[in-house]
């Protein structure tokens, strides 16, 4: 038996905290595409990351109670993947390429320095939500190592110094 | 019905078994040998140890037998060289995965993993071990979780979804960084943990463990467990109890025991180790207006010698009993006997004795309807219904074996949990197909209920009729303004309790005053609705009301005598009511047995107090009408059990000389 859509807004009352409700019609939208069914989660995972920047404790609560999965196993399919972060993510992301060419070229080296000059490890964001590193196991670029990716756009044969004077170009 | 059966190999020798069955299944009804840590007889394989690995011929690689259906013609070995050596590696890998410290673990001498690696005489570990730093969670008043111990079995993590179905563990994270985790990754005793402690009995090592009896005793001492029956509710779960001197360390489920088979709850598992202070508790007769301690013997006599004065005076009528559904049968048969035969007395009633008169009542309506009379289903056949239906109540809080019952179900899909209650229990919480209809207007929705079948065809006039006031038409367009229900919602009850298909299961929580109101009527509904008998399960109050009923201690109607004497046998019973107190004003003379009720301080004439239950035996008939009988833990000199301290009444009763 399916719930209908509308008792969606017993259930998103003021618990939601920071989640606007245009966003929450959204997330409900995509869980009824997909009849609720429980294989449908990573799918709704996705799109509420993708809505909301991270997976924030009150958006999985929504899904759980409306998907009728335990918060448990829902937790455990957000930690699995590298994809989902349950923290704010900043607002701009830099991926150090980690993968064997890259390694061998020195993308070591630009994590440590980001680490000294940030102050976060691969994985954390700044307090001022400004930047997120995140490292990756090898995005395919290997000719051009060591690979860079920031905002989605992949910078070439960077250095330490490189990498920190292309962020600190962006607000 | 035969099954199908196959013929196989193990060892050489050949073998045949029911298909379906694993490799690990057969082998274990063989008698031949196989370590696991994964598996657990009641719990879905997941062959996540690997220790059960055997050789199976024509495969390239090791199967796991916990895992692994046996097929026509396999040939299995379980025990060459390479295996032997193959599960020396994973128990080694195991021990140098986590922080294994057996000297400075509860668990040591119980535990699995350290009783495999004495087995397989493993004296070193041949990796690196890693230390990882792991979390240890204490945060839960009284399950440990220290998971330098886990080997993420996930034993925990099934028991707590498929048998429990709470889901409240889960497993977070990938690889060897893996960890156990409740809900959202939030410390366990601030989670949604019903806190029934099966994870903590089931974990084959100290990673879950009992902080209660955690190094109170060795590990001997636990091994002595004595099988009893739970005196919390009427559901008469089988459990053992670990006990050293008049301590009780701890209670473990018992997974031989049918009606439970090893589930237990907070109440069973950790709430009684706390209601057993031996009571230095001495009998107390007043006189002249002041309490004074007194030997048993003198507190009976002094308790024989006023009923036997009020009786002389105003006639055995005057005497009467109530008794609280706590007490064992035979208790309650022997103070049957003493108050309406020996001496005469008008009456004995159960307090709630209204719970079992209601449901009779119903059941002689249904009969007299010529419908087929409702059973009461076991666990068991509650696990194959289709169709839960939670009638007020909250049977996780009061009778949470068979409310686990409903949450399995609707957390494993296995059916449609309807919860009918005003509050978002916990059982509502968790099924999510819940009703919750205002406050008191759970008649409404019954008649609503009945105005749907009766339109759609399903129900016949009479019948409808037969169900109070359904002749003038209710308004099922403003149902959800009255009631607080959308009219679809019931709809879609109606449709499934009266589909074909349907095995519906209906726990009615009679304790309730407005549910029993409306008992009648919802027993009848459920019985149209039903193809053959329907199952009803009732929640009733006490241990042991059924078996106050066979020792004729619930009186057929609620008539309030006026008493000169009475006999109150209220043994763990706090539900004492301003106006039921108000019926004994008249008493002259009163014998408070149980508790030291402050409430009844001032009225009573003799205090006789009760043992704790761990001290009382005899038989309990459970919600199903199953008789158990339930054997003392403890024993004590210094004090009577229920039974012994009616015999003895009734002794100086009767040794009473006449004048």
């Amino acid at each position: 038996m399916s719930i209908p859509v509308q008792a969606s807004q017993a259930v998103a009352t003021s618990s939601m905290g920071a989640i606007s409700p245009e966003v929450l019609e959204e997330i409900e939208r995509v869980m009824a595409a997909y009849h609720y069914r429980p294989d449908a989660l990573i799918q709704v995972l996705h799109r509420t990351q993708s809505l909301l920047g991270y997976l924030p404790k009150e958006a999985l609560a929504y899904i759980g109670e409306r998907m009728k999965l335990p918060l448990s196993h829902i937790y455990g399919v957000v930690t699995f993947y590298h994809f989902f972060s349950t923290v704010p993510k900043g607002r701009h992301e830099c991926v150090v390429c980690m993968g064997t060419a890259c390694y061998v070229k020195g993308a070591e080296r630009i994590v440590d320095r980001l680490e000294q000059h940030l102050g976060i490890k691969p994985g954390q964001t700044t307090p001022d939500l400004r930047y997120t590193v995140q490292v990756a196991r090898c995005i395919g670029a290997c000719s051009l190592a060591p690979a860079v990716i920031i905002d989605g756009k992949v910078h070439s044969q960077m250095t330490p110094a490189a990498v920190l004077r292309e962020l600190r170009r962006l607000k | 019905m035969s099954l199908e059966m196959v013929t196989l190999t193990i060892n050489d020798e050949e073998v045949r078994a029911p298909r379906g069955s694993t490799i690990l299944e057969v082998c274990r009804q063989k008698g031949i040998e196989l370590p696991t840590l994964c598996h657990f007889d009641c719990l879905t394989p997941v062959g996540a140890c690997r220790l059960c690995t055997v050789e199976v011929e024509g495969s390239r690689r090791n199967m796991s037998a916990c895992t692994t259906p046996i097929a026509e013609g396999m040939k299995v070995r379980t025990n060459t060289p390479a295996l032997r050596e193959e599960r020396r590696q994973i128990l080694e890998m195991l021990f140098a995965e986590r922080n294994h410290f057996c000297p400075v673990c509860p668990m040591s001498g119980q535990c699995e993993l350290q009783a495999l690696a004495y087995q397989h005489e493993i004296a070193s570990v041949r990796y690196h071990y890693a230390f990882p730093k792991v979390p240890v969670d204490m945060s839960h008043p009284d399950i440990g979780l220290d998971q330098n111990r886990c080997i993420l079995c996930t034993r925990c993590v099934r028991v707590c979804s498929e048998l429990v179905g709470a889901q409240t563990l889960g497993v977070v994270h990938r690889g060897m960084h893996s960890l156990i985790a409740a809900d959202l990754g939030v410390p366990l005793g601030e989670s949604s943990c019903l806190s029934d402690g099966n994870c903590m009995q089931i974990c084959p090592t100290g990673s879950l463990f009992d902080k209660r009896s955690a190094y109170r005793v060795r590990p001997e001492a636990l091994r002595n467990a004595k099988p009893t029956i739970c005196p919390e509710c009427s559901v008469g779960c089988g459990f053992l109890v670990h006990s050293a001197g008049h301590i009780l360390l701890r209670i473990d489920g018992d997974f031989d025991h049918p009606v439970n088979r090893g589930l237990l709850c907070k109440k069973g598992r950790f709430d009684l180790l706390d209601r057993n202070t031996l009571p230095n508790r001495v009998p107390q007769v007043r006189r002249n207006g002041r309490w004074e301690e007194a030997s048993w013997e003198e507190a009976v006599a002094e308790a024989a010698r006023g009923v036997r004065r009020v009786a002389e005076r105003y006639g055995p009528e005057a005497f009467g009993a109530w008794v609280a559904p706590t007490m064992t049968t035979e208790a309650f048969r022997q103070l049957h006997h003493f108050v309406r035969e020996v001496v005469g007395g008008s009456f004995v009633d159960t307090l709630r004795g209204e719970e079992w008169r209601s449901w009779r009542r119903s059941l002689e309506r249904l009969e007299a309807m010529g419908l087929p009379v409702p059973r009461i289903p076991t666990i068991p056949e509650i696990d194959t219904a289709t169709v839960h239906v939670i009638v007020g109540g909250d049977p996780v809080i009061s009778h949470p074996v068979l409310g686990m019952a409903s949450l399995r179900a609707a957390a494993n899909r296995k059916a449609t949990v309807f919860v009918i209650h005003p509050d978002r229990t916990t059982l509502a919480r968790a099924t999510g197909e819940s009703l919750f209809p205002y406050d008191g207007e759970e008649r409404t929705l019954l008649r609503a209920a009945v105005q749907i079948a009766l339109r759609a065809g399903k129900m016949t006039e009479e019948l409808a009729e037969a169900i109070d006031g359904v002749t003038e038409k209710l308004d099922l367009e403003t149902l959800e303004d009255t009631v607080g229900v959308p009219v679809e919602q019931v709809i879609g009850m109606v449709n499934l309790l009266f589909a074909p298909e349907t095995q519906a299961v209906w726990f009615l929580n009679l304790t309730d005053d407005h549910i029993r109101s409306l008992l009648p009527d919802l027993m009848l509904f459920a019985a149209v609705a039903s193809e053959g008998p329907a199952w009803i399960v009732p929640l009733t109050s006490g241990n042991n009301l059924l078996g106050a009923v066979e020792a004729g201690c619930v009186a057929d109607s609620m008539a309030a005598p006026r008493l000169r004497a009475a006999l109150l046998s209220l043994p763990e019973w706090r539900g004492i009511t301003p106006q039921w107190l108000e019926g004994l004003r008249e008493t002259e003379f009163l014998v408070l047995h149980g508790e030291d009720l402050p409430a009844l301080r001032n009225l009573a004439d003799v205090w006789l107090p009760a043992l704790p239950w761990a001290y009382q035996g005899g038989t309990r008939t459970n919600y199903s009408g199953r008789a158990q009988y339930a054997a003392p833990i403890l024993f004590t000199e210094k004090a009577w059990t229920d039974e012994e301290i009616f015999r003895r009444l009734e002794a100086a009763y009767l040794a009473e000389p006449d004048r």
